[in-house]
Order: C-alpha cells, then sequence, then structure tokens
C-alpha cells in the first residue's frame, strides 16, 4: 500500500476514534451525534468508541447489591456482591462491582411506570390544549416526540427487566438450595475528612442509603419458558 | 503556500513512515501479554457467571444497549455448551500465552486482540478502564513487528542465522504512534470530564477516590489530617491528565510526565484496588519510550522493512 493511502485510511481511523469520547457520553444532536451512529458498527466491531472519562465529572457513591436467598428449608441466606472477602482476587471483585454500578446506572437512569405515565399524561394535555388553542402543527411534533419518548421507554424497561432476571437467574444457578431471590440496590455515599477523623469507619451503616428494592424473583418463574416478571415490580 | 505544504508533508510523512526498531513494541507485548493472560485466567473464575449463554448479563444486553450493538461480536455467543466454553477459553489462553512469548507473532496477534475484543464484547456492562486500554494495545501491537524483539520468533531467527525481520520498520512506527495518539486522548477526555466537577477543582476529588469503601485497597484515611496534601494531589493530577496531549511530545517534559504518570498510576492501583488498569496505563505509556532508551536490543541492525 502506498503512503497515501495509508495516509487517507490513518486520517479516516482517527476522525473514527476521535468520535468515540465526542460523542459519548454526551453528543451533539446535530454533529456529533449523527456521525457516531454512523461509525457505531467500526466502533463495536473494535471495541472501540468509548467515553474515557474515568472519575468523571467527579468520583460518585459506591454501589451494591444485596441479595436475599430464600432456601429452600424456610431460611435465608444474604450475600452482596460485590464482596470483598468473597470475590477474589480483586480483578473479580472488580467484575461484580461493574455489575452493581451497571444496575444502579440502568435503574438510577430510568423512571419507574408510575412517574413515567405521570410525565407522558402531562405531555399529553399539553397536546390538547395545543389543540384547543388551534396551534396543530406543534400539537402533531408534540404527539410524535411522546409516541417516540413511549417506544425508547418501552425498549429501556424490557433491557433492564431482561437484565435483571439474567442477574437473579445467574444468582440462582450459584445457590442451587435457594427457590427464589430478593435484590436491591444500596449507595454507599462518601465519608466526609471530619467524620473520618472522628473515628468513623469508611463501612459505617450511616453512609448507607435506604435500599432500592429491585424485585423478588422465583426459580420456578425465572426457569419456566413463560415466566417474566413484571415491570412494575422491579422499581 | 506550496513551500508549506511540503513542510507539512514532509513531517507528516517524518511522524508516520519513519522505520522504527521493534524494541519498544516487544516490551509492551510481553507485559500486555502477561497482563492479558491473567485477564484471562481471572475470566476463568467467573466463567459461566458472566461469560456462559445462561450469564448474567443477557447475551442480547449490548445490542439493546448500544447504537450499533449487534455490530459488538464475540464467538462466544455462538457457544451454548459449557464444555465448548471451556475448551474455547483454554484455546484462547494458549493462543495469548504464544503471542506474550512471540511465537508466530503476527499471527498470535492478531487472534489475541479478536479474543480480547470478542470477550469484551461479551462482559458489555462488566467491563473497565483496563478492558479499553488492553483492547486497543492488542490490536495496534497486531498491526507492528512486535515479534520482531525478545520473542521466540527473533530468538529463532537468530538461530538460523536469518534477518527476517530483524530490522526497522514502518509497520513499528505506525502502532506507536496509533498507541501514543490514542493515549493523549483517553488523558485528554478523562481530564476535559473532570472539568465539569466541583470536587476536581475545589481539590476534593482524590479524597473521593481515596474514601469509596467499594474501591479501597489501601487504607489512605490518615490523608484525612492533610487536606492540603490531598489538594495538591487532585490539582496536580488534573492539570497533568488536560495537559498531558500537549507535553507528552516535547524531550524536555516528557520525563517529568511520564514519572507523574509512574505516580498516579501506581497510586490508583495500589490504593483504590485497580492494579490491573493501573498497570495496563502504565504499559501503554512505554510507548512514549524511545527504543534506543532500553538496554536491550542495541544489536536490531537499521535495516528498512516495510
Amino acid at each position: 500500500m502506498g503512503r497515501i493511502t495509508i495516509s487517507l485510511l490513518l486520517i479516516v481511523y482517527l476522525g473514527v476514534l476521535l468520535l468515540g469520547p465526542l460523542a459519548n457520553p454526551v453528543a451533539s444532536e446535530h454533529l456529533t451525534g449523527p456521525l457516531a451512529r454512523v461509525v457505531a458498527p467500526v466502533h463495536r466491531a473494535l471495541f472501540q468508541g468509548h467515553g474515557y472519562r474515568f472519575f468523571a465529572p467527579e468520583p460518585g457513591p459506591g454501589h451494591f447489591v444485596e441479595c436475599r436467598f430464600k432456601m429452600q428449608d424456610g431460611s435465608e441466606h444474604v450475600s452482596r456482591f460485590p464482596d470483598r472477602q468473597v470475590h477474589q482476587p480483586r480483578l473479580l471483585y472488580h467484575r461484580w462491582f461493574m455489575l452493581a454500578e451497571t444496575i444502579y446506572t440502568e435503574l438510577n437512569g430510568t423512571p419507574d411506570a408510575k412517574s413515567f405515565a405521570k410525565a407522558q399524561s402531562t405531555l399529553r394535555n399539553e397536546v390538547t390544549e395545543l389543540r384547543s388553542a388551534g396551534k396543530l402543527k406543534p400539537a402533531k411534533q408534540l404527539a410524535a416526540r411522546i409516541d417516540l419518548l413511549d417506544a425508547e421507554y418501552q425498549r429501556t424497561r424490557k433491557r433492564i427487566d431482561k437484565l435483571l432476571r439474567s442477574v437473579a437467574s445467574a444468582l440462582l444457578e450459584d445457590q442451587t438450595d435457594a427457590d427464589a431471590v430478593e435484590l436491591a440496590l444500596f449507595e454507599r455515599s462518601i465519608p466526609l475528612p471530619a467524620d473520618v477523623i472522628d473515628g468513623v469507619k469508611l463501612d459505617d451503616e450511616r453512609y448507607l442509603s435506604q435500599p432500592m428494592s429491585i424485585g423478588q424473583f422465583t426459580r420456578d418463574e425465572l426457569f419456566s419458558s413463560t415466566g417474566s416478571t413484571k415491570l412494575e415490580e422491579v422499581e | 503556500m506550496n513551500r508549506w505544504l511540503k513542510d507539512w508533508a514532509s513531517a507528516w510523512n517524518r511522524f508516520w513512515f519513519t522505520p522504527q526498531a521493534p524494541t519498544t513494541l516487544g516490551i509492551i507485548r510481553w507485559l500486555t501479554g502477561c497482563m492479558v493472560f491473567y485477564n484471562h485466567l481471572v475470566w476463568s473464575l467467573g466463567m459461566e457467571t458472566f461469560l456462559g449463554s445462561q450469564a448474567a448479563i443477557p447475551a442480547d444486553y449490548r445490542s439493546d444497549l448500544l447504537v450499533g450493538g449487534r455490530f459488538a461480536w464475540s464467538h462466544l455467543d455462538w457457544i451454548d455448551s459449557g464444555a465448548w466454553l471451556w475448551g474455547s477459553h483454554v484455546v484462547g489462553l494458549i493462543v495469548i500465552a504464544l503471542w506474550t512469548v512471540g511465537f508466530k507473532t503476527r499471527w498470535t496477534g492478531w487472534l489475541t486482540a479478536a479474543w480480547v475484543i470478542s470477550y469484551a464484547n461479551r462482559a458489555t456492562g462488566a467491563l473497565f478502564g483496563f478492558d479499553q486500554i488492553a483492547a486497543f494495545l492488542c490490536l495496534y501491537l497486531a498491526i507492528s513487528r512486535c515479534g520482531d524483539a525478545l520473542s521466540w520468533d527473533a530468538s529463532r531467527a537468530a538461530r538460523r542465522n536469518e534477518n527476517v525481520g530483524q530490522g526497522r520498520a514502518v509497520t513499528n512506527r505506525i502502532a506507536t504512534r496509533l498507541i501514543q495518539i490514542h493515549l493523549c486522548l483517553v488523558y485528554l477526555f478523562a481530564g476535559l470530564g473532570k472539568l465539569g466537577g466541583e470536587y476536581w477543582l475545589n481539590g476534593e476529588a482524590v479524597w473521593g477516590a481515596l474514601a469509596s469503601y467499594e474501591y479501597q485497597s489501601l487504607d489512605m484515611t490518615w490523608l484525612a489530617g492533610h487536606m492540603t496534601l490531598i489538594a495538591l494531589m487532585t490539582l496536580v493530577s488534573l492539570i497533568w491528565e488536560v495537559s498531558y496531549a500537549a507535553l507528552i511530545w516535547p524531550r524536555l517534559t516528557r520525563p517529568i510526565v511520564l514519572t507523574i504518570a509512574v505516580f498516579v498510576h501506581v497510586g490508583i492501583g495500589a490504593a483504590m484496588g485497580m492494579m490491573t488498569f493501573g498497570l495496563i496505563m502504565l504499559v501503554a505509556n512505554l510507548a512514549f519510550v524511545e527504543p534506543q532508551w532500553w538496554p536491550v536490543g542495541k544489536t536490531i541492525k537499521p535495516v528498512e522493512s516495510h
């Protein structure tokens, strides 16, 4: 290959590379977003296109998932992930940690069914008002947006539901004596330096948020071909 | 104008197409190979949970989550049985080990890159910075002649008195430049992202990182009484990250930037339990160490092999 061809390939590749962090996590609706969608196959095939926002905009609270197993003998067994005592070596711990963070990101970024329905209802009222005022074009645009939001929401809830069911299934695969597992997400905030100077430990319970219930999953429901968790249950 | 364009073309040619000895890339191959091998060994402890057909993360999660997600291929999607999963895993470990020692490097390099990308795609949702850096290192090393140094291939060629690949190559230069530019992008956007956060500018971010129980691997809470030091560490990290892409190129500032990189990444690795991430970032930084700076590989002949 000649130098000119290689140079052109390099320029194109560097452009593709640059679009990763320019479009992730935030993209321009009019430039980097559409361009990133065009090059997405390359990003995905080569595992590129990342945002590289390590510890940005700032180090945030940590998250873990508590798993309450209902055992066949009626007892309860509690575990969590990540768990530094169980998940060794540290790299394995970090995989579980990232899974907990993914669950947090998914749930935190998606409103529950009730809140979403309320927001959509408000938008629908606006459409009615616009129509009453004779503003048909904006009303039509808003109605189209409502449909788009609805479709997007259903898609997201389906993805989250599938992820949570899959996590629960994997946990029950490991815990063969359990009939069901109840999952809850905890957030641990960063202690103030003054508290630590006073002798408070980083794992003190005062830094834990109220648990966010993820849902209860039974073995029968998860491993039967027709079972499905209602979306409301996971919020 | 004509002169200006000629100068540009000449600088571009020098930057991308000056043949380079394989020593640095050979060292990067060894270190990346060892880390990727270790990563795959650790995946062995969570094969069914993270990579199997019934894993905690559904196989189609990434295609639902990511734009263009259906192109995030993984050979693991085609494997249903545990026996095949383990068989493929063992093959992967062997390939990575062969690439690390530099056996048939031209082939094992591409296979290793494919393996790393395949695993990373499948495990979407359980990934972190290490996977991103390891993937691009493997990819760029695959296009280079990194097997011409510190390798089984090179030793065998030397024993046979062959001259194959014992010289400087343009592909080595291109691979090195790609690693360097990619690393600059990583640091630039990591730094720019931090500018939007209050705690990086008020000097408390390093405390937030060190006092996170989920990350903590070394008790650094004694620093709570030394917030001036925390602020200094925070601001040095921030300025270093934002300016890395500019200051790493001049020979005058490069040693300073690389020295700070060692402190930052060893610190992250030791205190925040991310030694794999810290080390792979340092390995990538080696791309800025000129081949002639190494005590090994001095005998590499200045022969061009395109």
